[in-house]
């Protein structure tokens, strides 16, 4: 797959009086094409560092990256040409303009102007639910209508790749699920690379393909969604039942199982922790024996929250355990 | 190329939005920039016992503050525009996306302050114009050789535009700074600066304004003569050397700010 964004040995150090604070220690991670990253990790983590540093804001101490294949130190132009972005704690748009004139100026600006501009902008005002917004001023519109005109500036010119810092942070609910959309349809559709940072877990759950999780200026790990939930997957049963067991199953359940069982008026949940989901038709054995009919089974599975805190907790991971 | 002028067309569509949507605004500016020339130059003809002249030393004395005020005027514009704007886009937080669009940003900052210079005609225009009337002066704007001299001043402006930019980038918050520099050049480049003795006059020799304000002001002068080669050629090699070593040090400061993150506030 095409590479995006291509990050080795990536460091920064910033020094002075004496003192040396690093805040990127030599990481790498990359984002392919149409795939989004959620880029996690605490506040002072690095990831604003990081970012700065593809925006060329920061300069690298040392380190390689690549935005579409293209060295920013050598050909910042171009390299940018390739990235939009929405930045956390920014407002990325001149309030003193309208919508329309905002995103005529981010496509103006970076020369960007294609002659089917109009049609482009058009179409990007009714995707993003700003058409009838488009002659008001930003600054009078609602902070969900800002983030939108945000996004929308960063995506006029077309770019391939887009840098997303907290967009829903401060957004009320459907604005957040509006801008989520959005995103998750940029991605799926028209298959731009998203780099998306957020201290929103179920955010970053919902909308990434990968997360790169950094703490302490390094990526403690880097993978697929899917490969993290399956490996931190607890295996972690809950069974429900009508009534009650004997005392004496009930502590051969809790010795030889590790169950955890609970008693309430209208019946029992036990908690198991199994290895082969074939042991099930064990436990279930023992119910059936006592006639105890069961009302639910369910799987417990591990959200990226909880994959987070035990990484962060716990510090770097070997990348072996993780599947590419 | 193309895209250059696409770029610079979207500075100036923005600058024009910005100037006629708050009337108020740059009415109040004409109107302080108004008010500001009468006091500074009656102010300093009473101090100076020079009120009741004769018609023609007044006219000529009228010209020259026209012509000072006027070059004063651009170096407004380009502290604002490449000094005061990258603070206040890092305050706003919009100097990130500034700098994302690609180009280089001492490119950027001076299409911004081109853009500056040819919207605050707006402002300039009725300006001149309440000055000519109150002073009863006709200013002989002769295009051929006006336009030269205040283009070339501008020029030394913008590098001196970059100095103070890099001041800004590097210290950020320098508003109270920057108005002292504002009203400093007002004060050494509405006087002849021939008046000038000692350190006043070597600081104000100095200055990216004062080889400018003298030919313009002769140039504005009543009958007055063609501006000759050597003072040409200076006026050439002061703006030159401002714009050199001003993008130089710009540039030096980009540097220093990138490695030690001080770009933008983000």
């Amino acid at each position: 797959m095409e590479t995006a964004i291509s990050v080795h040995k990536l460091r920064k150090e910033f020094r002075g009086r004496g003192k040396s604070i690093v805040a990127v220690d030599d990481i790498d991670f990359t984002l392919r094409r149409g795939e989004i990253l959620g880029f996690l990790g605490p506040n002072g983590a690095g990831k604003t560092t990081t970012i700065k540093m593809l925006c060329g804001l920061v300069k690298p101490t040392s380190g390689s990256l690549l935005i579409g294949g293209i060295d920013p130190a050598a050909n910042p132009r171009k390299a940018m040409r390739k990235l939009g972005a929405v930045l956390e704690g920014s407002r990325n748009t001149y309030w003193r303009l309208t919508v329309d004139e905002n995103l005529e100026y981010f496509a103006y600006s970076r020369g960007r102007v294609s002659s089917d501009f109009r049609h482009r902008r058009d179409r990007l005002l009714t995707t993003l639910g700003l058409a009838e917004k488009r002659t008001e001023l930003v600054q009078k519109l609602s902070r969900g209508m800002q983030q939108k005109v945000a996004l929308g500036c960063a995506l006029i010119p077309d770019p391939e790749i887009l840098l997303l810092d907290e967009p829903t942070l401060g957004l009320d609910l459907q604005s957040s699920q509006a801008i989520q959309q959005e995103i998750k349809r940029l991605a799926d559709q028209e298959g731009k690379s998203i780099l998306l940072t957020t201290h929103q877990m179920e955010i970053a759950h919902a909308l990434s393909t990968h997360v790169a999780i950094m703490n302490r200026g390094r990526i403690v790990v880097q993978d697929k969604v899917k490969n993290l939930l399956d490996v931190f997957s607890l295996g972690m049963y809950t069974i429900r039942v009508y009534g009650w067991l004997p005392a004496e199953e009930r502590t051969w359940l809790e010795a030889r199982w590790g169950a955890e069982l609970d008693h309430d008026e209208s019946g029992t949940t036990l908690r198991v922790p199994l290895t082969d989901a074939r042991q099930l038709y064990l436990i279930i054995e023992i119910l059936e024996r006592h006639k105890l009919l069961i009302s639910n089974i369910q799987r417990l599975e591990p959200n990226l929250g909880e994959i987070y805190l035990k990484l962060i907790e716990e510090g770097p991971v070997e990348a072996t355990r993780f599947g590419a | 190329m193309k895209q250059l002028v696409l770029a610079l067309r979207a500075e100036i569509k923005v600058g024009f939005a910005k100037t006629v949507r708050y009337p108020v605004q740059t009415l109040t500016s004409v109107l302080v920039l108004y008010l500001l020339f009468v006091g500074v130059f009656y102010g300093s003809r009473s101090i100076a016992g020079v009120v009741n002249t004769p018609s023609a030393d007044f006219a000529r004395s009228a010209t020259e503050a026209i012509a000072g005020y006027l070059l004063w005027f651009f170096a407004l514009i380009a502290i604002d525009s490449m000094s005061q704007n990258i603070s206040e886009e890092a305050q706003t937080g919009t100097l990130e996306q500034f700098y994302l669009a690609g180009w280089s940003f001492p490119l950027m900052l001076f299409l911004r302050f081109l853009s500056s210079i040819l919207t605050s005609l707006v402002m300039l225009i009725p300006l001149l114009l309440l000055l000519s009337l109150s002073t009863g002066v006709a200013l002989e704007l002769r295009f051929v050789d006006t336009l030269p001299v205040v283009g070339l001043t501008i020029l030394g402006l913008c590098g001196f535009g970059y100095l103070l930019g890099a001041v800004t980038l590097l210290f950020k918050r320098i508003g109270n700074a920057m108005t002292l520099v504002q009203f400093g050049l007002l004060f050494l480049c509405l006087p002849p600066v021939e008046q000038f003795s000692g350190p006043l006059k070597l600081i104000a020799l100095t200055l990216p304004l004062t080889q400018g304000v003298k030919l313009l002001r002769r140039v504005l002068a009543p009958g007055s003569e063609i501006i000759g080669a050597g003072d040409f050629l200076l006026l050439i090699l002061n703006s030159a050397a401002y714009l050199l070593v001003g993008i130089a040090v710009f540039r030096w400061a980009e540097r220093l700010a990138r490695d030690r993150g001080l770009l933008g506030q983000y």
